[in-house]
């Protein structure tokens, strides 16, 4: 290297952060300013499941600062074929402490929070606060309503991905300007509509596309750049790897992001959990 | 576009010792830096030790609308490959 020249240090990343990120910078329509913003960013997955898993994973990657998981279950033999980042010796541990170390190891620049709590109809509004975007990832309706109508009436972008059996979905809310979960599934199917527990099956890479999906639509919002699939849903089968994008609308009496929110918790039932 | 004159600049960036795609990212991520701190108009010399990486890194910015001379020089009794990049912001097809 030549005594004469400088390399100024960006205030905000460090060389390591540079380098570490620098196939993402040079991307077109991106720059280190999109990075700085990745960075600051605060986001909130709830669930560090089989959708919150490979989320995350993208989310720590891209360089998103500071992530909150919240989940409030230990880890079991059946999550570990789509719940890849914990191992046969972590059987029993919490899950969110122990993504929490394994992100933290794999990205050391970033924060990592884990709140070991369960999602509810009455605490969501307020667990779902001072974040700049939420990622879905709970596993079972109760939750991911609350989860929509928090996020809905907190302003706050929710990135949706659900998967099941071989087919995954995802789609992008950016509240008061599209369509928010129940817009187009104004209630849950009622229970016993919902697969049963041998129907409850996932082919697990399935979910990581949907998650990847959703991941990729936060990891855009968040560094400030345009988002694809508001008032958009994307659904895939895994089978045939048929794509489709259905247009989805706004529904201005929508209970959660409509003129009038009415709070309408679903019931606890005892579906399988899945995702 | 080559001469070797030694040109005006305001900031060097020292690309001796990288490789492709590393000098061209490395000089994105300057220019970057460098317009965001306000530097538009300013000129940023880079030097590289590799003519493929002058090459590269010379077609991909000029592809990006930017203003480049290429020049060869010796610095510190060393033969070097020098752009002398013109910032200019945004680039076309970038914010
Ligand atoms: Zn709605």
């Amino acid at each position: 290297m030549f005594g004469d020249v400088i390399y100024v240090a960006s205030n905000t990343l460090s060389d390591i952060e540079i380098k570490r990120y620098s196939r993402q910078i040079i991307l077109p329509n991106f720059s280190i300013t999109n990075q700085k913003k990745l960075k600051a960013a605060k986001i909130l997955v709830t669930g560090a499941g089989g959708i919150g898993t490979p989320a995350l994973c993208y989310l720590a990657a891209t360089g998103v600062g500071n992530i909150t998981i919240i989940d409030s279950d230990n880890i079991e033999y059946s999550n570990l074929h789509r719940q890849f980042l914990f191992n046969e010796s972590d059987v029993g541990k919490s899950k969110c402490k122990t993504i929490a170390g394994r992100l933290r190891a794999f990205n050391p620049n970033i924060d990592i929070t884990p709140i070991e709590t369960r999602i509810t109809y009455g605490n969501a509004f307020d667990l779902l606060r001072g974040y700049d975007a939420i990622l879905d990832g709970t596993d079972n309706f109760p939750a991911r309503y609350a989860v929509n109508d928090a996020a809905v009436q907190n302003n706050i972008p929710l990135f949706h991905a659900a998967a099941l059996q071989y087919e995954g979905r995802a789609f992008t809310i950016l509240p008061q300007k599209s369509a928010c979960l129940r817009c187009i599934f104004p209630e849950p199917p009622p229970p016993q509509d919902r697969l049963s527990c041998r129907e409850a099956g996932v082919l697990s890479p399935a979910i990581g596309i949907a998650a990847s999906i959703a991941a990729a639509e936060a990891a855009k919002y968040l560094a400030g750049l345009p988002v694809a699939l508001t008032n958009k849903l994307v659904v895939f089968d895994s089978r045939t790897f048929d794509f489709r994008t259905l247009e989805i609308s706004r529904d201005e009496n929508c209970t959660a992001c409509g003129k009038k929110f009415i709070p309408k918790p679903v019931p606890e039932t005892e579906n399988c959990h899945i995702g | 576009m080559t001469s070797n004159h030694p040109k005006r600049f305001d900031y060097s960036i020292d690309l001796t010792g990288e490789r492709c795609p590393d000098t061209f990212v490395y000089t994105r991520i300057k220019i970057d830096e460098l317009l965001e701190e306000g530097n538009k108009g300013n000129v940023l010399r880079a030097i590289y030790d590799s003519v493929e990486s002058w090459n590269n890194v010379f077609q991909t910015l000029t592809g990006e609308g930017l203003s480049v001379e290429k020049t060869t020089e010796k610095i510190n009794s060393k033969d070097v490959w020098v752009l002398y990049i013109t910032l200019s912001f945004p680039l076309p097809g970038n914010k």
